[in-house]
């Protein structure tokens, strides 16, 4: 069992931080909030509204609220497709036409500071930093309402990092985005979220704003994350 | 006067024709621990590459020389350099799993390392290999051994990597991102396995990291690179507290900083 019975809300407009060690379940967590896994038990709702069995035609509704950067950037588009192409799909899946969907990508791209001839390469001729923010443009040509960041900075450089954080709080603060965060940097998440949830094999241990956790680790693990920050 | 552990005079590194490293100076003495940053393409890993004789057949060292202990590394034939690597110098890779051989066992590949140097017999390699499993968190030791790659987890290979170029308690360690594919926690304790390795039997390291909070807390001192050049070279609470170069801040301050009580 990688997620053992675990319930959290997110708030519109919030920041939520998911922390914890590697196979804890984090990454599972998310995939099954974008049906990526599916979950065995419980229910999962978006705006209220239960997604956790939403069939195909639904789910393609869905994916235009919810949209996911992963962490390894290249491994995220297809090779053999131009990025400007991808990032042009989830609009045409929305019934956007042609035309529309590829002046929105460019939008989407200059918006994520990136030359609007980043359109015609394929994923291997562009660097991490660079393929990391065309995903991010990809996941925000729909104005989705929760975007889901799959530890989507720590394989990039720190300078790209911040770059990336700076974009993710613009379009909290311009398009009232909500963001879940997951990571495993603690210095990071107390600088962008507003809210954490630690896990642990599976479950919650423990929950609260980033300074409280910090500050006042109740959990033997948490204790330890902290302690592990050099 | 003592020999320096490490040294590079005026090293120049090109990739097919085109130079990526530029007039590098740098030098080590026995038992310092060096951190090397700098953003990725700024030439760290290509630097240690160079002074471990790895650089393959397409990058090669154009001017300058790279002494380790005295002996010019550059003009070691093959053979010698192969009994230097080990015992005198060690290499601990960012992505370890892929320098196992996937088709044997990593007890063989840890007791083929160790008997290629020392006369050791097998169930010595594999206490040691034991002991230091449990020292960064890798408990079932006994099964660890006996499996083959594949069959260990991204994090697991990488800390077998690093108990494979730690075993041989080598004079000078070079780590390239060592604990980038590694947890955090368990990051801090290979970071002070590493130290202790240090305290304990005197080996100097240079770590390649973009981690700038791994190398406050180990490093002496700190080289910072950036495109090639070598921007900032000093102890590193003057270089991390007190930086002369714009490039220098910079880098700092784009790492989040934790913020406890």
């Amino acid at each position: 069992m990688a997620v053992d019975g675990i319930s959290f809300q997110i708030n519109k407009g919030e920041c939520l931080g998911l922390v914890g060690e590697s196979g804890c379940g984090k990454s599972t967590t998310a995939k099954m909030i974008t049906r990526l896994e599916a979950a065995d038990e419980g229910g999962i709702f978006l705006n209220g509204k239960e997604i956790t069995q939403a069939g195909n035609k639904e789910l393609r509704a869905i994916y235009r609220d919810i949209q996911m950067i992963f962490q390894m950037p290249v491994d995220s588009f297809n090779p053999r497709i131009r990025l400007g192409e991808s990032i042009m799909e989830s609009m045409i899946n929305q019934g956007m036409k042609r035309h529309r969907a590829k002046a929105r990508a460019q939008e989407c791209l200059a918006v994520c500071g990136l030359p609007k001839e980043f359109a015609d390469r394929y994923p291997h001729q562009v660097s991490g930093g660079e393929c990391q923010r065309a995903s991010i443009a990809r996941a925000i040509a729909n104005q989705p309402s929760l975007l889901i960041c799959d530890e989507a900075t720590s394989a990039l450089d720190v300078t790209i990092q911040a770059q990336i954080l700076k974009l993710i709080r613009q379009f909290q603060n311009e398009m009232g985005m909500t963001c879940l965060l997951i990571c495993h940097d603690l210095a990071l998440v107390q600088e962008v979220c507003d809210r954490v949830l630690v896990m642990s094999n599976g479950r919650i241990v423990e929950e609260g704003t980033p300074d409280e956790i910090i500050m006042n680790p109740r959990e033997e693990y948490t204790k330890r994350l902290i302690d592990s920050v050099l | 006067m003592q020999q320096p552990l490490l040294e590079m005079q005026h090293v120049e590194i090109c990739y097919d024709g085109k130079p990526t490293v530029f007039d590098f100076n740098l030098k080590m003495e026995l038992g310092e621990i060096l951190g090397i940053v700098g953003e990725s393409g700024s030439g760290k890993s290509t630097l240690i590459k160079a002074a471990m004789g790895l650089l393959g057949t397409a990058g090669a060292v154009t001017r300058g020389d790279i002494y380790v202990k005295g002996k010019n590394v550059l003009d070691i034939q093959n053979d010698e350099l192969r009994q230097m690597r080990g015992p005198e110098m060690g290499m601990i890779f960012q992505n370890c799993g892929s320098a196992l051989c996937s088709i044997r066992t990593i007890g063989d590949q840890l007791y083929e390392s160790m008997e290629q140097h020392h006369a050791i017999k097998r169930a010595a390699v594999d206490q040691l290999a034991m002991q230091l499993f449990e020292k960064i968190n890798l408990p079932d030791s006994e099964r660890i051994l006996k499996s083959y790659p594949f069959e260990l987890s991204g994090g697991m290979n990488q800390r077998v990597g690093i108990v494979m170029a730690m075993i041989q308690k080598p004079e000078l360690l070079f780590a390239d991102e060592p604990t980038s594919a590694l947890d955090v926690t368990v990051q801090a304790q290979v970071i002070r396995e590493m130290m202790a390795l240090r305290n304990e039997f005197g080996t100097g390291i240079a770590i390649v990291t973009h981690n700038i909070g791994v190398v406050s807390y180990m490093a002496d001192k700190v080289a910072v690179m950036h495109k090639g050049h070598l921007v900032e070279y000093g102890k590193t609470r003057d270089v991390i507290n007190n930086s002369q170069e714009a490039y220098t801040r910079k880098l700092i301050q784009a790492v989040p900083r934790i913020r406890k009580r």
